[in-house]
């Protein structure tokens, strides 16, 4: 990406989110001018900043209106009302959107003008009458997509706008353009002469000079050593030549490109008054056309969500109980992504000759999925979409057919068929480009992936942070600079430490004593073992991010929530500048998002409610983090309605996630845990906890992903704490090896409650599964060897070994062959074809260069649970 | 010396400097209606311009040098009466 066009992002991503800050606090304190400074500062930036780029006219414009309104608000034109509020963050998440698309595409969409047009319409009819008076307003024809002028160039004089005509018309890169450049006060101190700069401007066609702010109102008082004036310049030459001329200067300066045929329009002469008039009658027309086709534009984005949402239900529908014959989920899920894979290709240019045969093999590959899939009351829809589509010579009717089946993605467009399919084909392929070059292959095979282990198609916060991981892997990480100079301090040590072996082996050639030789060795090995745990715990620093980066997201969140629900509701966040390693902060968003929604949408009720309830009208939402040994334990609380355990048990009893057994014995701790259980949450549930088919079961794989755990507890009536513990950092994982049928497998240690060693008398039979009586607790136990599918171990008298473990809030015994040490060990994800066996969390090298499998115990399981016969896939075994 | 101080006018000659800034501010307090003749200057500091222009004063003798004309908005009204 070129590097302005980089550092431009990230600059307009932190001024953004301090924007957001400022807003709210504004919000709260109208009358603090220090804020609303800062506010304006901040978009003035942004504003400069978007100026030197090309093609970005449509956000520069947005800025410099929004700029305007703020200025007039820093006037006292009117008062931030909670509705400018809200329009204002529409502003940056707008902003926000077309940074992702700059970062995705290194350009605006081709919406970008229309949106832009939109809000600038709302934001100048803020306040009636006042729309026209901004540098600019909406000077131009309505429709007409050419960049306007602003004022003070219709006002040149109009020899310079024939003159600047006539040089744009002769070179075909040079164009007019327009610099607004305002020196800092202390130019004449730090030896500038502006006045001598712009004279030196290629291609200067003219310019004027104003007061940055009134004239001193004596004469004695003006300093004549601070610059008060700023220059408005119209020059005709490369834009490049120009910014590379006021490269010193370039952040004073504002810079636009003009239309030629824009300063044509001064051609007849109108006078000043004229051009006003006309400005302030064209933009009163634009604002009429833009409030109505700002309509449209929500309306075609609710039946779009309307559409999406359609789309989504059937799918959560079906999940809880799958049609016969079909594959466990995370089968759907690969399906799914089969799906998909067709649409694409479907999606991709062909000649005509070509397309009949394309849409043959497209139909075969859906007929026997949906075979195998059981979904035969597809098959004749399938056929239809198939012969029609072969009659018209076109991959329509099939594409319609497959945005209609459940999971299958692109529902943006659902509503839209008649975008052009080329165009979005060849949009495309500059997708896997910017996200680092992986193939859309690799894309979609740990797409799947992610949704095995949520075993759940709508797990939408799974997938968004598979989506989200390598855009927020490009963004610079900031490190403190001592940080970076004690790692420099360490590869000194390391260079010298490393020197150090050649000394030694000319010794050994030398044949000298070889205890003498040994002992030197452990010593050298002792240093290097020392400096790389050293550089261990410097770049584990280096990649600690606070974990205000999430927090900040969230009063935003609350005020706009609690306003569309017409809730009253304080955040209160505490212990934000707790750390923890980029990846866990990265992966802990999304989760951490969908249970503030909770909290706010459910938890907390209505201002009545909590009145007759005897609580203060205001609802508490508390989010504090804390470091506590070697996690970081986050809780959010709040004091709304709680849960009630005995409407979630019958609840799970009624989907049959639990059996009458469990019903009687649950605890109403664990019965609220039942929540995270996949399939509980859909969209018909118990009224205290999320409606929106997105469920707590990916809420919590998303955590555990980053290796965390949830904890709930709640008092009906009182409120809900929701406790998050996290690891301080996912790259370094202490695991015990332990020995499965000769082969050597990981175990997370913090899974490990302890290890025993028991006699065959001590497992007991009931039914299908295997008990342990421990300490007064019965603890079912399964068989490594079996859940991997490897042969049975030899019946033996010898004691068995069982690891104890802490899966899921209940404990689980599991058998192995023997126990090792435990390791340090530095897990890597699963890539490539291993990617799709999720019973393994990643993979590790050995001290002794051999590669270690970490078991993902609770995938596992879950496996047994889900097959019945405790076998996992027999073929792994071999292919791993 | 590139500026010429007179009884009710002061002149400036060729490139005037930052370094006379000070001393012609000075002056200009102490007449305030004094005229300014910029017939002869070439080149001026913008915080020249900037104070010829805060002051309002009346210029004699207009500028030929082109970027003073435009510094001081002599080409605009130039354009203006043609």
């Amino acid at each position: 990406m070129n590097p302005l066009l980089e550092s431009f992002i990230n600059e307009a991503r932190e001024i953004i989110e301090t924007a957001s800050e400022t807003i709210l606090a504004l919000e709260s304190h109208p009358d603090d001018s220090e804020r609303l400074d800062e506010l304006f500062r901040g978009m003035h930036t942004l504003k400069g900043a978007s100026g030197m780029l090309e093609n970005m006219q449509a956000l520069h414009r947005l800025v410099h209106v929004t700029e305007d309104g703020l200025d007039r608000l820093r006037d006292g034109e009117f008062t931030l009302s909670s509705d400018y509020t809200d329009l204002l963050f529409e502003v940056l998440d707008q902003l926000n959107v077309w940074l992702d698309q700059l970062e995705q595409d290194e350009t605006l969409s081709d919406d970008a003008p229309a949106a832009s047009k939109a809000l600038i319409a709302r934001l100048e009819s803020w306040t009636p009458g006042s729309g026209g008076d901004s540098e600019g307003g909406s000077a131009e024809a309505p429709g007409d997509d050419t960049p306007r002028i602003p004022d003070w160039v219709a006002a040149l004089p109009a020899q310079w706008r024939e003159e600047a005509i006539a040089a744009a018309t002769g070179a075909a890169d040079e164009k007019p353009v327009t610099v607004v450049y305002t020196p800092g006060e202390e130019a004449f101190y730090e030896g500038q002469d502006p006045l001598a700069l712009v004279a030196g401007l290629p291609g200067l066609i003219g310019f004027d000079i104003d007061p940055q702010s009134p004239w001193p109102e004596s004469f004695e008082m003006l300093d004549p050593y601070s610059c008060l004036v700023r220059f408005r310049v119209l020059a005709v030459a490369v834009p490049t030549a120009i910014t590379a001329y006021l490269e010193r200067v370039i952040e004073q300066c504002e810079w636009h490109e003009i239309d030629p045929a824009a300063l044509q329009g001064g051609d007849d002469s109108p006078s000043l008054e004229s051009l006003f008039d006309q400005a302030q009658a064209e933009a009163d027309g634009a604002t009429n056309d833009d409030e109505a086709s700002l309509e449209a534009l929500f309306d075609e984005i609710a039946a779009a969500g309307d559409h999406a949402e359609s789309a989504a239900a059937p799918a959560g529908a079906a999940d809880p109980t799958p049609p016969p014959g079909a594959a466990s989920g995370d089968h759907d899920a690969e399906i799914a992504a089969l799906f998909n894979e067709q649409l694409k290709i479907l999606q991709i240019p062909t000649g005509d000759e070509q397309r009949a045969g394309r849409l043959q093999t497209v139909t075969r590959v859906l007929h026997g999925m949906l075979t195998r899939q059981g979904r035969r009351d597809e098959l004749p829809k399938l056929e239809r979409a198939h012969a029609q589509a072969l009659k018209a010579d076109d991959e329509a009717p099939l594409v319609a057919f497959l945005r209609d089946l459940p999971g299958v993605e692109d529902m943006p467009d659902a509503s839209d068929e008649a975008t052009p399919a080329a165009s979005r084909a060849g949009k495309r392929p500059s997708r896997p480009e910017a996200s680092g070059g992986s193939e859309d292959k690799a894309g979609s095979t740990s797409d799947s992936s992610s949704s095995d282990s949520s075993k759940s198609d709508s797990s939408t916060p799974a997938r968004s942070t598979e989506e989200s991981a390598p855009a927020q892997d490009r963004r610079p990480l900031r490190v403190e600079q001592h940080r970076i100079d004690e790692l420099m301090t360490l590869a000194g040590e390391l260079i010298v430490a490393k020197n150090a072996l050649p000394f030694l082996a000319r010794r050994i050639e030398d044949g000298e004593r070889p205890d003498e030789l040994v002992r030197e060795l452990k010593v050298n090995q002792a240093n290097l073992d020392r400096i790389a745990s050293r550089i261990q715990n410097a770049v584990m620093s280096a990649r600690m991010v606070p974990l205000s980066t999430v927090f900040q997201r969230f009063p935003r969140l609350v005020r706009d929530l609690s306003r569309q629900l017409g809730k009253k509701i304080e955040l209160i966040t505490d212990g934000e500048e707790a750390e923890a390693d980029k990846n866990v902060i990265g992966g802990l968003a999304d989760p951490l998002t969908h249970l503030v929604r909770n909290s706010l949408d459910h938890a907390i009720e209505m201002p009545e409610e909590r009145t007759a309830a005897g609580k203060p009208e205001t609802g508490r939402i508390e989010l504090s983090a804390r470091t506590l040994d070697d996690r970081v334990v986050l809780e959010l609380r709040d004091d709304g309605r709680g849960i009630d355990p005995a409407a979630i048990k019958h609840k799970a009893w009624q989907k049959g996630l639990i059996d009458e057994q469990r019903l009687e014995a649950l605890s109403d701790e664990e019965a609220l845990h039942l929540i995270l259980l996949p399939g509980f949450s859909t969209a018909d549930q118990v009224s205290d906890l999320s409606g929106r088919g997105v469920g707590m079961d990916a809420v919590q794989d998303a955590i555990r992903r980053i290796g965390g755990r949830l904890e709930i507890r709640s008092t009906v009536g009182e409120g809900t704490t929701m406790r998050i513990l996290l690891p301080l950092s996912m790259a370094v994982a202490r695991v015990l090896l332990v020995e499965i049928d000769d082969q050597c497998y990981g175990i997370p240690m913090s899974m490990i409650r302890e290890t025993v060693r028991l006699p065959r008398s001590a497992f007991n039979r009931v039914k299908q599964s295997e008990l342990i009586a421990l300490r007064d607790e019965l603890i079912p136990v399964h068989r490594s060897r079996q859940l991997l599918g490897a042969t049975p171990a030899p019946q033996s008298d010898d004691e068995a070994a069982v690891l104890i473990l802490e899966v899921e809030n209940q404990s689980v015994g599991l058998v192995v062959d023997e126990f090792r040490q435990g390791v340090d060990i530095v897990q890597k994800p699963m890539e490539g074809i291993m990617a799709q066996y999720d019973i393994f969390s990643g993979s590790a090298l050995t001290g002794d260069g051999q590669v270690l499998l970490v078991l993902n115990v609770p995938t596992l399981l879950r496996h047994a649970a889900t097959s019945g016969t405790e076998t996992a896939r027999p073929a792994m075994i071999e292919e791993a | 010396m590139p500026i010429d101080y007179r009884k009710r006018s002061v002149v400036l000659n060729g490139t005037c400097t930052v370094e006379d800034a000070e001393a012609l501010h000075t002056w200009l307090i102490d007449n305030p209606k004094a005229t300014i003749n910029l017939k002869d200057c070439d080149n001026c500091h913008t915080a020249i311009v900037q104070m010829i222009l805060a002051g309002g004063f009346r210029v004699s003798s207009p500028p030929v040098a082109p970027v003073l004309r435009m510094a001081l908005g002599f080409s605009r009204e130039a354009d203006a009466t043609e």
